[in-house]
């Protein structure tokens, strides 16, 4: 059985906002750039975006639907939402204490 | 219009890079890659983009050749809609030539004895393919029908209804 991979490498910070795109409901690509672009002011390119897109769909974290003229939306599965919300306490902790420290500086 | 041609030269790069993927990634997210460039001009960081996205894919082909079996299932669904269209069309074949009989043997009586003797014998391999379509296909329709219409799938309706028809 072949080993999953667990470390998105430079596709970890375009996987959490594809993520966090496809927790409002399922997107295909121009609509996650969009989205990206909008909540966070990254521009994510075609290449990364597929490339995290295929990494994503392996882990198991979202699924592709029914595609409609070229345009293949995707969403979230179960796995993918519990990815994305240990991944948001992680970075929440990391704010909180980060701020805390930064405010005693 | 500078900018306009320099955004058409990048497309058409784009569009072109995009054949450079792997087999396995192309048949699977060329089409929706396209589709995005189309509704967003390619730029300079775009095509550097897809290049390193070109070698990412070949450095980690593992990750699309699961979608192989995605392929196979595209074959295997055009099979079963083959198959599942003969015994749409076995029945209707059957009534056809029960209700036709009379312009059957006019033809078969005004014809040479050779004519009669291969009309026959390609008579009876036509219902030797029907029976045996109508008593393994049946179940089989059925099964393929049932998974349509259980697994919602609109697609799949569509092709028994043009089958139907």
């Amino acid at each position: 059985m072949r080993k999953k991979r667990t470390d998105l490498g430079r596709f970890s910070n375009p996987s959490l906002l594809i993520l966090s795109s496809l927790a409002s409901g399922p997107k295909h690509g121009y609509a996650m750039i969009q989205d990206i672009e909008e909540f966070s002011g990254t521009n994510l390119e075609v290449g990364t975006l597929y490339g995290a897109l295929a990494r994503l769909e392996e882990q198991g974290w979202i699924e592709s639907l029914e595609s409609t003229d070229r345009r293949r939306p995707y969403r979230l599965t179960g796995l993918g939402l519990t990815a994305l919300q240990e991944q948001l306490s992680t970075m929440q902790q990391i704010v909180t204490i980060s701020l805390h420290r930064l405010a005693g500086a | 219009m500078e900018e306009t041609m320099k955004a058409t030269f990048a497309h058409k790069c784009a569009l072109r890079l995009l054949r450079l993927y792997p087999y396995a990634w192309r048949e699977r997210y060329t089409d929706e890659a396209a589709a995005v460039l189309e509704e967003r001009p390619a730029t300079l960081l775009t095509l550097l983009d897809l290049v390193l996205g070109i070698l990412d894919a070949y450095l980690h082909t593992d990750l699309f050749t699961e979608r192989k079996f995605v392929m196979l299932q595209r074959l295997r669904n055009s099979q079963i809609t083959i198959f599942c269209a003969f015994v749409f069309f076995a029945p209707f074949w059957v009534i056809y030539n029960v209700a036709e009989p009379l312009q059957s043997s006019f033809f078969v009586t005004s014809a040479t004895p050779a004519h009669h003797l291969l009309s026959e014998i390609v008579r009876a391999a036509g219902f030797f393919a029907v029976l045996t379509s109508l008593i393994g296909g049946c179940a089989f329709a059925v099964v393929a029908a049932r998974q349509a219409f259980v697994g919602k799938k609109e697609a799949e309706y569509s092709t028994f209804c043009l089958e139907s028809l």
